[in-house]
């Protein structure tokens, strides 16, 4: 079984261990708990597609930055006590989404396209309020202050991730560009078992909220 | 060549569309830390300043409660010694009348006497106030226990002591704050709290030795009182900073007051 297949199993038990007894817990608590439990079904499906319909999954970054944006920045507002963050957060929301879905109806094919500043929007937005978030750490004590570390350190790393993707995407034969892929690819070899860094900062959040 | 030219143009958008994206994530990270900085800056200043505030707020009860002690011994000359001391000293005066009488003679003999006596006896009791003797002679336990004594015996209150701790190898200093503060706390259980059963346990807890006191009184409300404590509280508060250590009060309306402090 393939390392991936493996965190897909880790990230469906850590999933699932939000998920429970998350009745009694605050808003922020089960959104973010609903968030995981669809990014590992999504990130599953995603990794299944050729296999199951042998359709490439390349549009279906769109669908899951789409799901992630909606779900963290409700996560976020719910989190934020200053109203003047929790309104951006939510213009924010409803402007992304609104510009993305009227851009996928209109030109239907740009759904199926990876597009770079698609992912700009839907990713670096979150990576603000997550840092946000850490700064409010020093008024007061936030109940998800380990699992949004993780969550940050997830975001850049994905965002960087995708973001360099159009470079390696590019068929060109110069050398030197090959040398930068193969670079790139190396570096980027490292973003995949740094997701058990991800879960360990989620399970080590859990271990805070379950002894106090 | 036309290719070749578009998939530069391609490299060039793409890598400009990186940089750009490097760099918001590298501004947004500066950005945190700086403000993260100023942040912990002016909590660290905030806490200073608490503290400068808190020292002032001790120092402050240090010389009220100096200012009150001294207003009491003046009190206890005054009434208890000088004016018998003024008594003894008209009695001898009336000595050199002429020809009194071997009655009056002996009258005024036996005032003196009783006189000087009682003011023996009251400069005794100031100075027992000031520092018990059995503490000097025999150390904390000792002075607890007498202590203990004269609370239950003249106050109507049960006073319960227990002790597992050896004071001896601790300094002078440190056993008259630990004194000086059950003093307080005896004094408060009874005039505030007006308790009747008081409890004083000396015992090692969590490797550290802690007193625990509690008395059945009538207590008061944490939240009210938090905000503005008598000069005797931050008296005890500064004695236990001074012993190195931390206080605990609990307390309810009507359950009494729950105290424990280490040193």
């Amino acid at each position: 079984m393939q390392f991936k297949y493996y965190l897909h199993i880790l990230s469906f038990i850590v999933a699932i261990l939000y998920l429970i007894g998350f009745k009694n817990k605050s808003k922020a608590y089960k959104v973010f708990s609903v968030f995981l439990l669809v990014n590992v079904v999504l990130g599953f499906v995603s990794d299944r597609l050729y296999s199951w319909f042998k359709i490439y999954n390349h549009f279906f970054i769109n669908v899951i930055f789409l799901f992630q944006f909606g779900f963290l920045s409700l996560f976020y507002s719910y989190s934020f006590d200053n109203k003047k963050w929790r309104n951006i957060v939510e213009i924010l929301l409803i402007l992304v989404v609104s510009y993305l879905l009227i851009k996928y109806l209109i030109f239907p094919e740009s759904f199926f396209v990876f597009h770079y500043e698609d992912i700009y929007v839907t990713v670096f937005p979150l990576i603000v309020y997550s840092v946000i978030y850490l700064y409010n750490e020093y008024d007061q004590p936030q109940e998800l202050y380990y699992a949004n570390l993780g969550m940050l350190m997830y975001l850049i790393m994905n965002f960087l991730n995708y973001i360099t993707w159009p470079l390696y995407s590019i068929s060109i034969d110069y050398t030197y560009m090959n040398d930068f892929n193969k670079i790139l690819n190396k570096l980027l070899s490292f973003i995949e078992p740094f997701g058990l860094v991800y879960f360990s900062f989620l399970l080590y959040q859990l271990k805070k909220l379950k002894s106090k | 060549m036309e290719v070749t030219q578009l998939a530069v143009d391609q490299i060039i958008k793409a890598f400009l569309f990186i940089l750009f994206a490097f760099f918001s994530v590298f501004l947004t990270l500066a950005l945190f830390f700086y403000f993260s900085r100023k942040k912990i800056v002016k909590i660290a200043v905030e806490k200073k300043n608490q503290e400068i505030h808190y020292q002032k707020e001790i120092l402050q009860s240090v010389i009220q409660t100096q200012e009150d002690e001294r207003m009491r011994i003046a009190q206890d000359l005054h009434d208890d010694i000088s004016s018998k001391l003024n008594i003894v000293s008209l009695n001898t005066h009336l000595l050199k009348t002429p020809n009194l009488s071997e009655s009056e003679y002996n009258e005024i003999i036996d005032n003196v006497v009783n006189l000087t006596a009682k003011a023996l006896e009251n400069s005794r009791r100031i100075a027992h106030d000031l520092l018990p003797p059995v503490f000097e002679k025999f150390g904390l336990h000792a002075a607890i226990e007498e202590l203990v004594n004269e609370f239950s015996s003249a106050k109507n209150v049960q006073v319960k002591y227990t002790n597992s701790l050896d004071f001896s190898y601790l300094e002078v200093n440190y056993q008259l704050h630990i004194f000086r503060i059950l003093q307080e706390l005896l004094n408060n259980s009874i005039r505030h709290g007006k308790a009747s059963e008081i409890s004083i346990n000396f015992v090692e807890n969590n490797s550290k030795n802690t007193c625990f006191y509690s008395d059945n009184g009538v207590g008061f409300d944490m939240k009210s009182t938090n905000k503005k404590r008598g000069i005797g509280m931050q008296n005890i508060d500064s004695r236990v900073n001074f012993l190195g250590g931390k206080i605990n009060i609990h307390s309810e309306i009507n359950k009494g007051v729950q105290i424990d402090f280490n040193f």
